[in-house]
């Protein structure tokens, strides 16, 4: 987990594409939309392999998504059931259901249509959020962040020290740990 | 140049403004970064950015290469390397299913069919596709063995499709199975013989252990596990099953009463047979030989003594029978319970059928696994490590699936209509021999064959055609065991151009055979009840009678007319039950034709006949009307006569009339005369008694 939030910090303060964490960071939420366990889940995943986006910052947002995306649940079954309740759509759900693998996708399941939905309905304004956030961390709030007194404190904690030093093992850009 | 090789490639080179801007400077997003570049940037002469190796230390120097290299890392969309790997898997299978797919089939056919049948084999143009699931080829072609210059069959264009996505469902669905043109024993332009056949015969034993021998060993040793595996899953189902074990202690049961009741049934016979005999014997007294009182007594007696004997006798049997019938009673209960028993094993059966597939595999598993062992050696006991290891690591997986499975986001499921599919269904089959368009082509289709023909909605069809050199037969039935379906079978059957010899039930229209050409179409439809109708409809065309010698005009007649007919239709209608025909009703243009024909020739007979008959009526008429005339006379002066005789009679009557009406004046008055003497003669006395009154 340590390794993991040092990559998300390295990336953030590295010579990395915003677009990247922010795809990274819409990409997340879409999988911690969608339940686990489905054969959706890993046919969006496995895409996001191959494409460059920052997996740590992947990872790390699927996770802490995950923490509380019960929270969204109620919005989450209503879009599914919305969109699953489509008479337009029956047909083709029909189809879906009759076609082999298909239903493996868990397609008729309420979260995972409504999450999908959702997170594909988010997916471009999250992302340019996280490009956008990104880009403003790094201009406007590093390095004030690195000089603050408390982020000094915060070196003198072991497991801080031990994110720190997986920061810069990360990065050897950012000069502004440690002074 | 030693310095120059230290810097990353993306600076070694001189850069234009443009390219420094594109390549450089848009891939970085960190401030601070630009601005080390920035500062170490140089101009040249030309107005190109270059870096100078000198200027920079080890630790600038680190850190441009950190540099440059995430400016690479920011190229693109794709990552390189996972994008390379994915294009070379897809290159791949793209290859193995263009060029080596097809080929690695052909050929390991070829080897193992050739292996089977010692003879050259050729698969023409085989095509497989492993995700649609089908394998197919234009021409198979297997020399014999034997007879190197002839085929031993030579087959068509064939294939066989599976849904693969039913697989999944193990359903298994097999969507066409079609072998056209199937011939035998067909000519060869070269030989058909192995090269490799004369070393394998002069050296069996090496072939056997050899090259050759692989294929062979693996199939005897399939052979081996299928069997003992099969009879290990017949064991263990059997084991699950009611009805054999109730069955064995219903027979035991059995067994023990007819042993019981083989005994009593002896002695219970043997009693009545006694009494029987007996009687026999005193029934066979002469009555007449009694000639005393005393012998009638004894005689007597001795019959009510038997009669008491044969009365004992009989309620003993009976008695013994009411007593059979209560101890048998059980048999009625257990068939009933062997039946039940059959029921819920038969359902037992059904849903194992549906776990058949994992349940044969384990057992399979499990009777191989001394055989492999025994074969195979360590390598088996390898192979069972990896196994299990496998077996471990999915179980692991499937225990931590439940740590990541969103175990409280449930959701609702929303249901759409699945179709339904069988078992199994075999949904296209279809076998012909012989060339198409050919004489000696026959063709066999069969479509929806299943179990389970609710869910699959469809009727199972059997189609069936051959032509020999003139002749046709097609045929096409339908058995629907659906509920709702009115017909267990429908068929329809077609006859071309068969010739028909009728020599038999032809002695009443006086003839002795029909040869004839003829069509028939046939049709039957059979219920569930196995009841049911049909009707043939029978064209016969060239007919030709053999007639017997006429015995009459009529059967002559007869023989006439049918020598002229040539041609007819025959539609007949049936109806059975039970197997047995139960009303048949033949219709024909031949009955009509003979009866019409019958008809005028028996009107013009009958004319004929008229004629006759009224000439001669005529010539019989006169005679007699001439005798009657004389008779008219004769009877007409009788009657005169007797005319006479009445009116004389009349008048005798009228005279007789008079002479009574006389008489009885006559009488009268003399009565009248005497009353009135008797009335004096009683006045006179009157007076002379002096009576009053006179």
């Amino acid at each position: 987990m340590i390794t993991l939030l040092a990559r998300f910090i390295a990336a953030l303060n590295a010579n990395s594409r915003p677009g990247e964490i922010g795809a990274a960071f819409a990409c997340g939420v879409l999988l911690a939309l969608i339940p686990f366990g489905n054969l959706l889940w890993f046919g969006l995943f496995i895409p996001f392999f191959f494409i460059k986006l920052h997996s740590g910052s992947l990872i790390l947002t699927i996770v802490l998504f995950k923490l509380f995306i019960g929270l969204t649940d109620p919005l989450t079954d209503a879009a599914g059931l919305w969109i699953l309740n489509q008479p337009a759509l029956e047909p083709y759900f029909t189809q879906a259901v009759n076609t082999p693998l298909l239903p493996l996708t868990g397609f008729n399941n309420s979260l995972v249509a409504g999450g999908l939905l959702i997170g594909a309905g988010l997916w471009i304004p999250l992302f340019f959020l996280g490009r956008t956030a990104v880009g403003y961390y790094r201009t406007g709030i590093r390095d004030r962040i690195a000089a603050s007194k408390l982020v000094k404190s915060f070196e003198k904690v072991p497991w801080l020290r031990k994110l720190s030093t997986a920061v810069r093992k990360s990065t050897a850009l950012y000069q502004g740990w440690n002074g | 140049m030693s310095t120059s090789k230290k810097l990353p490639k993306l600076f070694r080179k001189p850069l234009s403004s443009t390219q420094l801007q594109k390549k450089v400077l848009k891939k970085i997003y960190v401030k601070s970064e630009r601005e080390f570049l920035n500062s170490k940037l140089e101009r040249n002469q030309a107005g190109n950015y270059f870096l100078d190796p000198d200027k920079f230390d080890k630790a600038e120097l680190k850190r441009l290469r950190s540099l440059a290299k995430s400016i690479k890392k920011n190229k693109g969309v794709l990552v390189g390397w996972k994008a390379g790997l994915l294009l070379l898997i897809l290159l791949v299978i793209l290859g193995f299913n263009l060029f080596l797919k097809d080929r690695i089939f052909e050929k390991t056919a070829e080897r193992y069919l050739e292996q089977v049948f010692k003879a050259e084999v050729d698969l023409q143009e085989p095509q497989v596709k492993l995700f649609s699931g089908s394998v197919s080829f234009e021409r198979l072609i297997i020399a014999d063995a034997q007879q190197p210059l002839r085929n031993l069959a030579e087959i068509g264009a064939s294939r066989l499709s599976i849904d693969t996505g039913r697989l999944l469902a193990r359903k298994f669905i097999i969507n066409e199975l079609t072998c056209s043109e199937i011939r035998f024993h067909t000519e060869r332009r070269r030989s058909g013989a192995l090269e490799s056949t004369e070393p394998e015969k002069k050296q069996p034993a090496a072939s056997q252990a050899g090259n050759s021998g692989g294929l062979a060993e693996m199939g005897a040793l399939g052979l081996q596990i299928g069997s003992e595996s099969a009879q290990s899953l017949v064991e263990s189902y059997k084991s699950s099953l009611q009805s054999p074990e109730l069955i064995e202690s219903v027979n035991q049961r059995y067994r023990e009463s007819r042993q019981r009741w083989e005994a009593r049934s002896a002695t219970v016979d043997n009693r009545i047979q006694s009494v029987r005999t007996r009687s026999e014997n005193v029934l066979g007294t002469d009555i007449d030989s009694i000639d005393s009182v005393s012998k009638a007594r004894s005689y007597l007696e001795e019959l009510q003594g038997l009669k008491v004997s044969v009365r004992s006798a009989r309620r003993e049997a009976e008695a013994a029978y009411e007593e059979f019938e209560h101890d048998t009673e059980y048999i009625s209960r257990s068939r009933e319970s062997i039946e039940t028993a059959i029921d819920s094993d038969v359902e037992f059966l059904e849903e194992a059928v549906g776990s058949f597939t994992s349940d044969s595999l384990k057992v399979v598993t499990e009777t191989a696994k001394p055989i492999l062992r025994a074969r195979f050696g360590s390598l088996f006991d390898y192979g069972e490590r990896i196994s299990r290891t496998h077996r471990q690591l999915k179980a692991t997986s499937t225990q931590k699936k439940s740590k990541f499975e969103d175990g409280r986001r449930r959701g609702t499921l929303v249901h759409f209509p699945m179709r339904e599919y069988p078992g199994f269904l075999l949904e296209h089959f279809e076998v012909s021999t012989g060339a198409a368009h050919d004489t000696g082509f026959s063709e066999f289709i069969v479509q929806n064959i299943t179990g389970e023909q609710e869910v699959v909605g469809k009727p199972t069809s059997v189609s069936f055609s051959t032509a020999a050199e003139v002749q046709r037969v097609t045929s096409d039935l339908l058995i629907d065991s659906r509920a709702d379906s009115e017909y267990l079978l429908q068929g329809t059957t077609d006859l071309e151009l068969f010739p028909v010899e009728i020599a038999e039930g032809m002695g009443s229209i006086s003839t002795e055979s029909l040869k004839a050409q003829s069509d028939t179409e046939l049709q039957v439809f059979i219920k569930p009840d196995l009841s049911g109708k049909g009707q043939a409809n029978v064209s016969l065309y060239d007919m030709s009678f053999s007639f017997q010698n006429p015995s009459s005009e009529f059967e002559r007649a007869v023989q006439d007319i049918l020598g002229g007919v040539k041609s007819t239709d025959l539609n007949i209608d049936f109806e059975f039950s039970d197997g047995n025909i139960s009303a048949i009703s033949v219709e024909s243009e031949l009955d009509s034709l003979l009866s019409e024909r019958i008809s005028d020739y028996t009107r013009q007979r009958a004319d004929e006949a008229a004629a006759q008959m009224e000439t001669a009526l005529y010539e019989y008429v006169d005679e007699e009307l001439n005798s009657n005339e004389a008779l008219s006379e004769d009877l007409r002066g009788l009657g005169r006569e007797l005319r006479n005789d009445i009116q004389s009679a009349e008048n005798l009557e009228q005279l007789l009339e008079q002479e009574q009406q006389r008489v009885e004046a006559e009488i009268r008055k003399i009565q009248n005369k005497v009353k009135d003497r008797a009335g004096d003669a009683l006045q006179d006395l009157g007076g002379d008694l002096d009576l009053p009154g006179f």
